[in-house]
């Protein structure tokens, strides 16, 4: 290990000293000055951690081959960055409401923030592995923060049990890839693959434990169980940090490991995938459409959101244009997902949990900023312009139409239809109805409402003007062509 | 005398199906938090003997043997995760006493 070595992965080491630095700060600091200096301090980290990483790289190998730094890479650094960004600005008010500890809180969402910054570094199975880990057991301890509340143990529990159960099965997977391969880097990997020699039972044996792998990381129906309970039960600020940042972390490995190492056997496998993205969409729509308290149904949307995800992975024979769109919408995804669970935090008073559409009533007359904010963010969610979900949508339909799969662009047209019912139902109960007599009072959150404002302009602003970010994605994509 | 390959891959695949099943079937949250770390030591099992036969096939390059490392990554990682699922599994037993995950249903939907 050389001085070089740490310098490519400075970012990640800012992150990991801001947290480090935050567990010390909340050790040392009373009450009063942590509630200030432990926000600013996590989000002055965080940006630092941004400006301390190259934007555009040639692609850069370290530490022996472990890690690899490329416009991939920086990609997803900003984004997860930007991600523990709002998550950060969005808690304080609620932790101080619900008393839970904030300094652990912060800390223990920078160190999932390092774990999935890992996963984009990564060209080795062994350094993707220790990625994935790092990202989602933060995320069970998140879940389950609120130790005396029951839905949090729920919540907690249930993504514990099954999240180890998948990683379990992805290691089975890369230890057949070892197996067959005889080396862990996906440069090994695909020049096997390449050779041809992978054709028999094992090496689908092996494909197929890391796609169940993956796709529960990512929650792709049928692997989806826990998501639900997951989302609903988790203290809200969690909720809104662990419905985004692990799923694009997926994401994320699924580029790296099907099309960057797995790409040669790519033809048949992307049928897979489509029919994967086609039965997650539908499935998770379809179920959100019932559901009547809102955290919920946003659980079951963001299941959607993964199928539209998923439909620009089964399309990559379409080049470039493919990955850069799984980039541009899981960027899109981040912000508006992260916004519109971040929205219920106003309603998340005690004795209440989530928000019933009833409790929605009227919400816009109560709180007009945080309404507005939360119908943006629903809008986009449906994917009506001008707003960054349209656009991420465009952006995957074309795609998948070059490569050729009609029908899959069928079903997203007809996905984001039937979704726009259950978006926009928000909406006319937060404006149209009346307010109930014995609605509790909010509470002062400004803070909520000035991060809520940020990421919905970003959401209109990048709605309107989305090349940079598309070019961004494009250039982010450039390693995954050939 | 050694060990052939096969029997180290056939004795970790029982292994990971026992872990695998007992997962699907136990209903207590200990129980199956054992069986996962059933499942990881199949994959640490298969990985250090593909990891050996790399070694005899390959002209002692180290880089061959990965999977010796990878393993050293993997008990780290156990670890790690059987404290936070036992202490997860201590904060809801506090609050209900009781570790049967079908009893552990509050929500619905």
């Amino acid at each position: 290990m050389s001085l070089d070595d740490l310098n490519t992965v400075l970012p990640e080491v800012v992150v990991t000293a801001t947290a480090c630095l935050v567990l010390l700060a909340d050790a040392i600091l009373d009450r009063k000055l942590a509630r200030f200096w432990l926000p600013l301090l996590v989000v002055l980290g965080l940006i630092s951690a941004i400006f301390s990483g190259p934007i555009t790289v040639a692609s850069h190998t370290a530490f022996g081959g472990f890690v690899v730094v490329d416009t991939f890479t920086a990609f997803f650094r900003v984004l997860f960055c930007i991600l523990a960004i709002f998550a950060t600005i969005v808690a304080p008010e609620y932790l101080e409401r619900r008393a839970i500890p904030a300094g652990a809180f912060y800390a223990t969402i920078l160190f999932s923030t390092v774990g999935a910054m890992t996963i984009a570094l990564a060209t080795d199975l062994i350094t993707i592995f220790v990625g994935l880990e790092l990202m989602t057991i933060p995320i069970y301890v998140l879940a389950g923060m609120a130790r005396r509340d029951r839905y949090s143990n729920e919540a907690g529990l249930k993504y514990f049990l099954l999240g180890a159960f998948s990683s379990a099965m992805l290691l089975y997977g890369f230890a057949w890839l070892y197996g067959l391969s005889g080396t862990t880097t996906f440069v090994g990997i695909a020049e096997a693959v390449a050779k041809g020699g992978l054709t028999d039972g094992a090496t689908l044996v092996a494909l197929a434990l890391v796609t169940v792998g993956l796709a529960f990381k990512a929650a792709v129906v049928p692997f989806h169980q826990w998501t639900p309970d997951a989302y609903d039960g988790a203290p809200t600020p969690a909720t809104a940090f662990m419905s985004v940042a692990p799923k694009a972390a997926a994401f994320a490995a699924i580029l790296r490991i099907m099309i960057g190492s797995l790409g040669p056997l790519g033809l048949d496998w992307s049928a897979v995938f489509a029919i994967l993205a086609a039965i997650t969409m539908t499935g998770g729509n379809v179920v959100a459409l019932v559901q009547g308290n809102v955290k919920r149904m946003l659980a079951y949307s963001s299941i959607a959101h993964t199928g539209y995800i998923l439909a620009g992975v089964a399309a990559y024979q379409a080049g470039a244009s493919a990955s850069a769109a799984v980039l541009f919408y899981v960027f899109a995804y981040g912000i508006m997902n992260l916004g519109a669970f971040a929205c219920l935090i106003y309603l998340d008073l005690d004795g209440t949990r989530g928000a019933s559409l009833d409790e929605l009533n009227g919400f816009a007359r109560r709180q007009p900023a945080g309404a507005l904010a939360f119908a943006v963010f629903l809008i986009s969610l449906t994917g009506i312009p001008p707003t960054i979900g349209f656009v991420a949508k465009v952006f995957i339909l074309q795609p998948v139409l070059d490569a050729g799969l009609v029908w899959l662009a069928v079903a997203i047209a007809l996905n984001a239809a039937l979704a726009a019912f259950y978006y926009l139902r928000v909406v006319v109960h937060m404006y149209m109805y009346d307010v109930d007599a014995n609605a509790p009072r909010l509470l002062r959150t400004d803070l909520l409402s000035a991060g809520l404002g940020i990421a919905g302009l970003a959401v209109v602003v990048i709605g309107i003007v989305p090349d940079g970010l598309y070019r961004w994605a494009l250039q982010a994509a450039a390693p995954f062509v050939r | 005398m050694t060990v052939p390959l096969g029997a180290f891959i056939a004795v970790s695949a029982v292994l990971f199906f026992l872990g695998a099943a007992g997962v699907l079937i136990r209903r207590n949250a200990v129980v199956i938090l054992m069986c996962v770390e059933l499942m990881l030591n199949a994959s640490n099992l298969a990985l250090v003997a593909f990891s050996r036969r790399a070694g005899q096939l390959g002209a002692g390059n180290p880089l061959d043997q990965r999977g010796s490392v990878f393993v050293v990554f993997v008990f780290v990682i156990a670890a790690a995760e059987v404290a936070v699922g036992l202490a997860i599994i201590l904060a809801a037993y506090r609050n209900r006493p009781t570790v049967n995950v079908d009893e552990i249903h509050e929500m619905k939907g």
